[in-house]
């Protein structure tokens, strides 16, 4: 493993140089051997022309005639790279010769014979006719001209030089990239370490906003019920009693509501979707807007008539609404109009048609800058206590939830604009309405079986299934909640709390009853996020905790309604 | 002369010595005033050299040439000076593998078995019937200066000084005998004599 690595950084870092030698090394290699080719072939062009000039002198030296011998010698003048030709006859007298200046007749040996000095071959050839010796023949011929060798090897040689230079610089290339990308690299490390740590510490700083934030409402509807509670002790006027029972009560509504909020941004609350028109839902919540809102506001709602349904959770549309309510009402310190305009828009490009809610105020705007962050976790313009920062980013974990979008337009001194688009719903309101019917307590007694570790919390929810007219049987675990079904069948339904101690959870029991008795319907309660997100991803009947005692009926009523129209039903 | 000294004293720095002795030979008996026709010696020693080379360049019939190991008789009349001369040139060398043997010819009789026949000038005595001696067979007949002998295929012609000849293709086939195309080439017109 390492001897591979380490092979492949040798290559790496010495692949171009090795590279560029090869080439050099075969660029003369296949030099060398195209001049051997082009010597050995000159070579034998040269003694097939000695040949020729011997068969040719042989009649002329054999009877003695030299002009005709004289002739034929002279016949190579016209050939440059032949720098001296001789023959001789039989006795070894030399009969006719030419030479170019600076060039020596080579002395006649007698037989054939092949000298090669300095670019020069010396070629010697017998004349004979038959077995008559008759003369013989010397040439000097240069065995390539400097020119035709250049003109040979420049081509190649200029390749080869670009080629290694090519190389070369490639390979330098390729360095200077690996140390850039490894430079880079680690300046990316650095980075990613830097933004860690910013990441960190804005998580920090966004959890001492949160906590603040959330911690400041709470202590706010902590005082209202520990206050209300107080009172509720020392008076006996009944009316009294029943207004600080309200307002305990809407204390503790907030509370839910600002837990809602929460697990809607973290985006763990599951989401149950509904097909409504909005236009008929934000009639109900006229009034509860204007009362979040000041006086010196006004609401006011334009829809374009025949507006398409849409299916989403209408409590987080309620809540995203009152969340941007609520931001126009901060941004208009001097009171104002908040207009909603409801309208269908058609599906352009990959869009799909949809509904757009846009909520306008007439308040201070905002520069662009604030724009790009307010949809931002935890990032707020208010003091600490006054906002939590997650208002808005509810509203964006709603649209992206619901497959819808969200956008802002604001300018300074002319308000702000959010529009929240949600896709068009192709089911009829009527018919999904119709499918949860709602009964307030049974009829009838059902048998109920909770299961709850939490000794208080136990008690508490005994009491109000009995105030429901529930049959209450209590198990502490899921071990236990499954040897009571065992021993008895008469069950109407379980309701069991998601965490608890032992082996199995809430889910697992869930699954287990689930398994074994189809019939039996089971609703899920937690108030921890994760487990909710869970269950919900099974498709499992969830109660968020905390719950109101209606709630818990609605939701027991429609658990044994759903059971009662089960064919499958006993 | 001058030609001959200078061809003499170039002699001098060549191995072979041999031709060097004929040359200056040659230049001792040559007649110092003329240059034509050459000196009688140094043309008999480039004759008695033509007369074997003639052999190579002329194509045999089959079985003309002597069995292997025989020797290529070249017949002279004994009388010649060119036979001490062509017995000179003649050593050493070969025609096809056979060694050159040379012949005096003092009878007619002595004839056969000769594959080259040197007839001496056509007036000479007897020459006419040494010529008829050979019949039809594959005999190189060279005849030397002076009237044309008839039949005979190579004769020795003198021109500009120089010791050429001319052939009768027509007669050498007569006798089975072709005469190459390179002796063809170097042969010179017969002139009108």
């Amino acid at each position: 493993m390492t001897r591979t690595r380490s092979l492949a950084l040798l290559a790496e870092s010495w692949g171009a140089p090795f590279a560029a030698l090869a080439l050099l090394i075969v660029s003369v290699f296949v030099g060398v051997m195209g001049e051997n080719t082009a010597r050995s072939e000159r070579l034998h062009g040269v003694e097939v022309q000695a040949d020729i000039l011997a068969r040719s002198l042989a009649a002329p030296l054999a009877f003695d005639d030299g002009a005709t011998t004289r002739a034929y010698v002279d016949a190579y003048r016209a050939d440059s790279s032949v720098l001296a030709v001789g023959a001789y006859d039989a006795r070894g007298k030399l009969v006719a010769s030419f030479t170019r200046s600076g060039a020596v007749l080579p002395v006649e040996s007698g037989g054939a014979f092949v000298k090669n000095a300095r670019n020069v071959f010396t070629i010697g050839a017998p004349v004979a006719e038959g077995t008559t010796h008759l003369g013989a023949v010397v040439l000097d011929v240069v065995a390539d001209p400097f020119w035709r060798r250049l003109s040979r090897y420049a081509g190649i040689g200029i390749v080869a030089v670009m080629a290694v230079l090519l190389v070369l610089g490639i390979g330098w290339a390729n360095g200077r990239l690996r140390e850039a990308n490894s430079a880079l690299q680690a300046e990316v490390r650095e980075r990613e370490k830097a933004q860690e740590a910013l990441r960190q510490s804005q998580k920090m700083e966004a959890m001492g906003q949160l906590t603040g934030g959330v911690a400041h409402d709470f202590n706010n509807l902590l005082m209202v019920a520990s206050s209300g509670l107080d009172l509720m002790e020392r008076t006996s006027d009944p009316i009294r009693k029943d207004r600080l029972k309200q307002g305990i009560r809407q204390a503790i509504d907030r509370g839910a509501n600002l837990t809602q909020q929460l697990l809607a941004f973290a985006r763990k609350s599951p989401l149950k979707t509904e097909v409504f028109n909005v236009s008929a839902r934000l009639e109900g919540m006229i009034a509860v807007l204007e009362r979040s809102l000041r006086e010196d506001i006004s609401v006011k709602v334009i829809s374009q008539p025949d507006l398409w349904p849409v299916e989403v959770d209408p409590s987080q549309f309620d809540v995203a609404v009152l969340n941007i309510a609520l931001n126009a009402r901060d941004a208009m310190p001097s009171g104002g109009v908040v207009t909603i305009t409801l309208s269908n828009v058609e599906a352009t490009g990959l869009r799909p048609d949809r509904v757009e809610v846009q909520i306008a105020d007439t308040g201070v705007g905002m520069p662009p800058e604030l724009i790009s962050r307010v949809f931002e976790p935890f990032f707020t313009t208010k003091g600490v206590g006054e906002g939590t920062g997650l208002g808005l980013s509810q509203v964006y974990g709603f649209a992206r939830s619901s497959n819808g979008e969200v956008r802002i337009e604001s300018e300074i001194g002319r308000g702000s604009r959010v529009t929240l688009s949600l896709p068009r719903s192709l089911k009829d309101i009527s018919a999904a309405n119709e499918a949860a019917p709602r009964r307030r307590g049974p009829s009838e007694r059902f048998r109920i079986l909770l299961v709850e570790d939490d000794d208080r919390v136990a008690e508490l929810v005994q009491e109000m299934l009995v105030e429901l007219g529930y049959d209450v049987t209590r198990a502490p675990n899921a071990a236990s909640a499954l040897d009571q079904l065992r021993l008895e069948q008469s069950f109407d339904i379980v309701f069991s709390d998601m965490v608890m101690p032992g082996e199995m959870n809430g889910l697992d029991l869930a699954r287990e009853i689930m398994r074994q008795r189809t019939d039996l319907p089971v609703i899920l309660t937690t108030g921890y996020s994760a487990s909710a997100a869970e269950a919900a991803a099974e498709g499992m009947r969830l109660l968020v905790k905390p719950y109101r005692i209606e709630a818990l009926a609605t939701e027991l009523s429609e658990a044994l309604g759903a059971k009662k129209s089960t064919p499958t039903a006993h | 002369m001058p030609l001959l000294i200078r061809k003499a004293l170039r002699c001098a720095s060549t191995p072979t010595l041999r031709f060097c002795v004929v040359l200056a030979v040659a230049c001792v008996f040559a007649p110092q005033t003329s240059a034509e026709p050459p000196p009688v010696a140094l043309a008999t020693a480039v004759k008695a050299s033509f007369l074997y080379k003639f052999a190579p360049f002329v194509e045999w019939p089959p079985g003309a040439l002597p069995p292997p190991g025989s020797p290529f008789m070249i017949c002279v009349p004994s009388a010649d000076p060119i036979a001490s001369a062509l017995e000179d040139a003649v050593r050493g060398q070969s025609i096809e593998g056979h060694p050159i043997a040379v012949r005096r010819l003092t009878a007619l009789t002595e004839a056969a078995g000769c594959k080259v026949l040197f007839l001496g000038p056509p007036a000479a005595s007897g020459a006419e019937a040494l010529l008829r001696s050979v019949g039809a067979e594959p005999v190189l007949t060279v005849s030397d200066e002076g009237a044309p002998l008839k039949g005979t295929m190579i004769q020795f012609v003198s021109r500009d000084g120089h010791v050429r000849f001319t052939v009768d293709p027509a007669a050498a086939e007569a006798h089975h005998l072709i005469l190459g195309a390179k002796l063809r080439f170097l042969a010179v017109p017969p002139r009108g004599d």
